[in-house]
C-alpha cells in the first residue's frame, strides 16, 4: 500500500505527518522546534518539486510513505490520481491524506515567508513553531490513518478466510 | 491515449469520438456538422467543475489503445505532471501513455484561418487532422 501525505508545498505539514507515521517523531509527548527543523525534508521542497510524490520511507507494515505538494490544485490532482488508480484497478492500493487541514495560520505564514518571500531565517522557525502548535491535530490525523490501515489488513484477512472456507 | 483540454467545450470529446470512429474525421458542410453536433455525444457541453481532473475512459481504438479524455482546467501543468509521476508508483510505464493537448494543437492550427470552409467546419476538421496525426504515429 502507498500512503501519500499531501499538502500545499510538500515542505511542512506533510513532512511532519510522514515522520510521525514512520515513527521518527513520537506520537505522544513533547517535541522541540529544533527536532522539527532537523528533519531533512522540512522546509526543503521548491515549486519544481510539486506534483512529484517523494518516498520518505517504509513503515513497520511495509507500506510506502510518500509526501506530495499539490499547490492550490489539490482537488483536481486528487481526482486525477484516484481515477487513474481506479482505471488501473489499484484504487485500494493508494491512500491520499490531506495534511493541510491540520495546520494553522502560523505554519502557513512561516511557509509563505520561507518559500515565497525567500526569508527562511524567519520563516522556517515560524513554520516549525506552528507545527508544534498543530502537533495534536497532525498526530490525530496520522493515528486515524494507522487505524484505517490496520482495519484494511484485518478486512483483507477476513476476506481471505471467507475464500478459504468456501 | 489521453486527449486533454480545459473542459469547457467539446474539443476532446469530439477528438475521442473521431478516434474511436463514431464521428468522421472531416465534414464538408455546415449541415453535416450540425447533424453530428446534435448527436448525444458524451460531454459535448464540456464537464462540470467537479469533474475536472477525472480521467474518463471513452473506449478502445482499432489498435487496442484505450482512449481517455481529461479536463485539466486552466492550469494543466501540475495535473499532468502529477499523473505522469504517479504512473511508476502504479507499476505503469509513462512511455505507454500519450497525452494530447487539444487546445495547443488548435491554437497552432488556427481554424479561423481556414477560409475555404465555414469557420465551425474548419474547427471540426482541425480536430480531425489532430486525430489523424495521432493515429498515424501509433
Amino acid at each position: 500500500m502507498k500512503i501519500i501525505y499531501h499538502c500545499y508545498g510538500r515542505a511542512h505539514s506533510s513532512v511532519v505527518a510522514s515522520q510521525l507515521h514512520l515513527g521518527n517523531l513520537p506520537m505522544e509527548g513533547s517535541v522541540t522546534k529544533e527536532a522539527i527543523m532537523a528533519i531533512p525534508e522540512f522546509d526543503l521542497a521548491e515549486a519544481a518539486d510539486w506534483g512529484e510524490p517523494y518516498l520518505v520511507g517504509r513503515d513497520a507494515a511495509d507500506n510506502e510513505v510518500y509526501i506530495l505538494g499539490l499547490n492550490s490544485q489539490a482537488p483536481i490532482c486528487i481526482r486525477a490520481m484516484l481515477s487513474l488508480a481506479g482505471h488501473l484497478g489499484q484504487a485500494d492500493q493508494i491512500l491520499l491524506v490531506n495534511t493541510l487541514a491540520a495546520i494553522g495560520l502560523k505554519t502557513r505564514i512561516g511557509g509563505f515567508m520561507s518559500k515565497k518571500l525567500r526569508c527562511n531565517r524567519i520563516g522556517k522557525p515560524l513554520a516549525a513553531s506552528g507545527i508544534i502548535s498543530s502537533l495534536p491535530r497532525l498526530r490525530q490525523l496520522v493515528g486515524t490513518v494507522q487505524e484505517e490501515l490496520i482495519r484494511k489488513v484485518q478486512d483483507g484477512e477476513e476476506e481471505d478466510h471467507c475464500h478459504y472456507r468456501r | 491515449m489521453i486527449y486533454h483540454w480545459e473542459g469547457k467545450d467539446a474539443v476532446a470529446p469530439i477528438a475521442a469520438a473521431i478516434h474511436l470512429g463514431y464521428f468522421p474525421p472531416s465534414v464538408k458542410t455546415g449541415k453535416e456538422l450540425h447533424f453530428l453536433l446534435r448527436q448525444q455525444l458524451p460531454f459535448r457541453n464540456g464537464v462540470e467543475q467537479r469533474e475536472v481532473g477525472t480521467i474518463l475512459q471513452l473506449g478502445q481504438g482499432r489498435k487496442g489503445e484505450t482512449v481517455f479524455i481529461l479536463a485539466v482546467g486552466r492550469k494543466p501543468d501540475l495535473v499532468l505532471k502529477t499523473i505522469n509521476k504517479m504512473l511508476p508508483l502504479l507499476d505503469e510505464d509513462p512511455t505507454n501513455y500519450l497525452f494530447i493537448n487539444c487546445k495547443a494543437y488548435l491554437n497552432r492550427n488556427n481554424p479561423m484561418e481556414v477560409k475555404a470552409r465555414p469557420r465551425l467546419c474548419g474547427w471540426y476538421n482541425a480536430i480531425g487532422q489532430l486525430v489523424d496525426q495521432v493515429q498515424r504515429n501509433l
